[in-house]
């Protein structure tokens, strides 16, 4: 008789069977658990290396991750002027990094502290307008990280993202007073940016009932004990990562994505942006924060993945707000010569440069704002 | 304590080991204990409304049964409906008044009450109302306080059903129950197969869905109609994730719990939807709602269509206090209807193309509804129907590069699994799982594979979308 699982005999056999495989898969995860456990260990060594060869930061290096710690780097902005650099991967990305090598606010700092103005760098990968916004709340929340400026390099692509990532929401969470500014904020444009209000008052929903819960719910602590137990679980964030990986490369090789593939934008997320953009303008000018945007550098030698009639549209409607705004806008598309460039995926890196890249961008945005940044301050040398 | 949850799984297995260690009698009493914390963890103020609807209900029975012909059932009924009626319709009504009273030429802006809604009322307050019909027309009653106060409390099917009538479980509930191998099997793997819709498919849709309907922008014709689509999918998992759960943690305990779906998106008809969507509540609807209401007007036929749109629009109202619910409810209706009258003829074909022709007809039906259920208004539900017929925003393959092609992959996996190809994978399963060698080891490492799916993949407790109603 053909046995199904479901026999006397064969019931116990099926439950051992999926036991097995379980346990199985669970090893697997175990092993890719302390693997990437010892990967990031190392890779914490190697960044506290870093940090010890450089010294005090000058960007958040967490990228968005763990904002909290290097916040107290952030320069004192009542003994000189403060100005924060803010933008996407870009800005902390170095194809081929060399010895000696920095990021644009690096060189930024560099170009002007000897004139008492200093220049911390938050920047995230894939960062979208509504973090953007808490990046300027955040600061001009409080006297001593209040920027004088806040120099956002703006990235047509980015307007296809939304959401605060994780690192930001627990930077926000851990800050009631924030978080009331945040609610206050959405609150006051919800009939000028209703999209955008509505976005931040459902993240500031999300994070007042985590809140409630608190961090340490009986939820998370059960969790935690289980996968003291069960390596996949205590794996499942890095495996799900992990996941999304693969599929996302799954995804390139079976629609046939390379890194020049066309990229249309989505209405939905595009709208949510160019919201949050504006916001961001109107928020900054009442803080008394200079807001200086840029469009950022592109590799000329790369295949743009923009779809040409809608990037045309994002630069006019851009222009279009920084003159209803009074915001300096400056296109350093062009800025970044061919050599200064990487590869990605083997073929040219659209987005990324090399250190000389960064210090080109650099200039470039001195040269831009320099008048702006340096206004009212006494020349220190001629 | 959401389903899929750890602190649930804890809950259920500590339930499961005291409930079959502890002596037969004890075993009710376990089993509501169980049922107060679970309300109670909530919130457990309103615990005392679960209380107090339980112990109403039951002595309105008893006052009905021993009134004979002579009690009115209808102050019963209205005590629930009040019930409902304050926790879930308060500040609706009052709003649509004020609208009203603005519309004529008045400045009445009546301000909102701070009510909540308690967790499970709609399904409560639907099932004390069908507990005193069915007593009034003779069924039998429940004979202690202690089954009737399970039957209310039990926590598998309180948040959000199935709405069990009472002679499905009465029966089960004072007949004694003995642990059972095939129950703890059938239980797991519903409860599994549950996990893995709710956490692996509806979760990963809610972001995309979430996005696209995104309050007052100007909708894109694509991503309304990815969204509208990716909509009808999550709440299908979602909702029928939810019943897996119920029926399975139930049957942990040895009830069978009644089906909820069965394929709603294969159906070639309206009618056919209803009897496959939800089908506890279409039961409900049907039998408390739309039969009272023919039967009174039965002189007159004509009747029928109009309280199935009446039933329907009451049918979406249940779903919340909003105005898009009562329209998709009597969308929904509209099209029963015409089904019985105008379409009788499009949807009866028995050849192939005829039935595809009811399908499709009967998906565009469905996630037309879809789509005005998902809005948060009628005007955003109206700009969106507007995208999707002007394509305004163009055609563009958008939403296929983004990473949410996993949304795509789920659509389209979903889509053929909830449709066209359920029965042949149907068939074509039972064929290779039951030979000999195959079967043994698949099955099980299946499961195994789902169940390291749903651990990594776990975003981490997203409420159930039919908790809302």
């Amino acid at each position: 008789m053909p046995n199904d699982g479901t026999a006397p005999g064969g019931r116990w056999r099926g439950a051992l069977i999926f036991l097995g495989a379980f346990a199985l898969g669970n090893a697997w995860a175990g092993s890719m658990h302390y693997g990437i456990a010892a990967q990031r260990e190392a890779n914490l060594g190697h960044q506290r290396q870093l940090e010890d060869a450089v010294g005090t930061p000058r960007r958040d290096a967490s990228t968005g991750e763990a904002l909290g710690k290097y916040w107290p780097h952030i320069p004192d902005a009542r003994a000189q002027r403060l100005v924060v650099v803010v933008g996407m991967s870009q800005m902390y990305w170095i194809n081929d990094q060399k010895a000696g090598d920095q990021t644009i606010s690096e060189y930024l700092d560099d170009h002007l502290r000897e004139q008492n103005v200093r220049v911390f760098g938050l920047a995230a990968p894939n960062l979208d307008n509504e973090e953007a916004l808490l990046y300027l709340l955040a600061t001009a929340s409080a006297p001593n990280t209040l920027p004088y400026a806040f120099i956002y390099g703006i990235c047509f692509d980015k307007f296809r993202n939304t959401d605060l990532r994780p690192g930001l929401q627990a930077f926000l969470r851990s800050r009631p007073e924030l978080l009331r500014t945040w609610e206050d904020v959405a609150k006051r444009h919800a009939k000028t940016h209703p999209l955008a209000s509505a976005k931040m008052l459902a993240t500031q929903k999300d994070l007042q009932a985590q809140q409630a819960q608190g961090e340490n719910t009986f939820e998370s602590r059960l969790r935690t004990r289980v996968g003291s137990w069960l390596p996949v679980v205590a794996a499942r964030k890095n495996l799900h990562a992990a996941f999304l990986s693969e599929l996302y490369l799954f995804r390139n090789w079976a629609l046939g994505i390379k890194v020049s593939t066309k990229r249309p934008i989505i209405g939905a997320r595009y709208d949510l942006n160019r919201e949050f953009l504006e916001l961001l303008a109107s928020e900054a000018k009442t803080r008394g924060v200079k807001l200086l945007p840029y469009i950022i550098p592109l590799n000329p030698q790369a295949e743009s993945p923009y779809v040409e009639s809608e990037h045309r549209g994002f630069k006019q409607w851009l222009s279009a707000l920084s003159q209803r705004a009074g915001l300096p806008l400056v296109d350093l598309e062009d800025a970044v010569p061919k050599e200064e460039w990487g590869l990605l995926r083997g073929e040219p890196d659209f987005k990324h440069f090399t250190g000389a890249g960064h210090r080109r961008t650099a200039r470039a945005v001195a040269a831009a704002f320099d008048r702006e940044l340096l206004e009212g301050l006494a020349p220190t040398h001629p | 304590m959401i389903f899929s949850t750890y602190t649930y799984a804890l809950f259920l297995a500590a339930t499961f080991a005291v409930h079959w260690l502890s002596p037969r009698p004890t075993r009710p009493w376990i089993l509501i204990a169980a049922s107060y914390v679970f309300y109670a963890s909530w919130d457990w103020r309103y615990l005392a409304l679960l209380v107090f609807v339980t112990c109403f209900n039951w002595a309105y029975a008893r006052f009905v049964l021993e009134g004979k012909d002579e009690a009115p059932l209808w102050p019963g009924v209205t005590v629930n409906l009040l019930v409902l009626g304050y926790f879930k319709y308060t500040n609706f009504f009052l709003d649509s008044a004020g609208g009203l009273v603005r519309a004529a030429g008045g400045a009445w802006q009546p301000s909102t009450l701070d009510i909540a809604l308690p967790l499970g009322v709609s399904f409560f307050t639907f099932q004390g109302i069908a507990y005193l019909i069915d007593v009034a027309s003779g069924e039998s009653a429940f004979r202690s306080l202690r089954d009737f106060t399970l039957y209310k409390a039990f926590w598998p099917q309180l948040i959000a059903g199935p709405i069990i009538r009472p002679a499905e479980i009465r029966e089960q509930l004072e007949a004694p129950r003995s642990f059972d191998y095939e129950d703890l099997a059938e239980g797991g793997k519903r409860i599994l197969r549950g996990a893995f819709k709710k956490i692996v498919l509806a979760d990963a849709l809610a972001p995309q869905v979430d996005l696209a309907f995104l309050g007052q922008g100007t909708p894109h014709a694509l991503d309304t109609l990815a969204g509208t689509v990716g909509f009808g999918l999550q709440i299908y998992f979602d909702f029928s994730a939810y019943s897996d759960f119920a029926i399975g943690s139930a049957r942990l305990f040895g009830f069978r719990f009644p089906e909820n779906f069965d394929w709603p998106y294969a159906a070639r008809s309206p009618q056919e939807f209803w009897n496959r969507w939800h089908l506890t509540l279409s039961r409900w609807i049907r039998d408390y709602v739309f039969t009272p209401l023919s039967f009174a007007t039965r002189a007159q036929p004509a009747w029928r269509p109009f309280w199935l749109i009446v039933a329907m629009a009451l049918c979406g109202l249940w779903h919340g206090a909003q105005w898009t619910f009562v329209v998709w409810g009597t969308w929904h209706g509209v099209f029963l209807a015409a089904q019985q009258t105008v379409l009788r003829k499009l949807f009866a074909s028995s050849s192939f193309i005829g039935r595809s022709v009811g399908w499709l007809v009967t998906m565009v039906v469905v996630f037309a509804g879809w789509l005005v259920f998902r809005a948060s208004t009628l005007e955003l539900a109206m700009a969106h129907a507007r995208a999707l017929v002007t394509f305004s925003g163009g055609i563009r393959p958008a939403l296929v590069r983004e990473n949410g092609v996993l949304v795509v992959a789920l659509i389209a996996t979903g889509t053929l699994m909830t449709t066209l190809f359920h029965q042949p994978v149907e068939r074509a399963l039972a064929r290779s799982l039951t030979a000999r060698w195959v079967a043994p080891w698949l099955r099980p490492t299946l499961y195994a594979g789902m169940l390291l799916a749903i651990i990594v993949l776990d975003q981490e407790a997203k409420a159930f979308v039919y908790f809302q109603f």
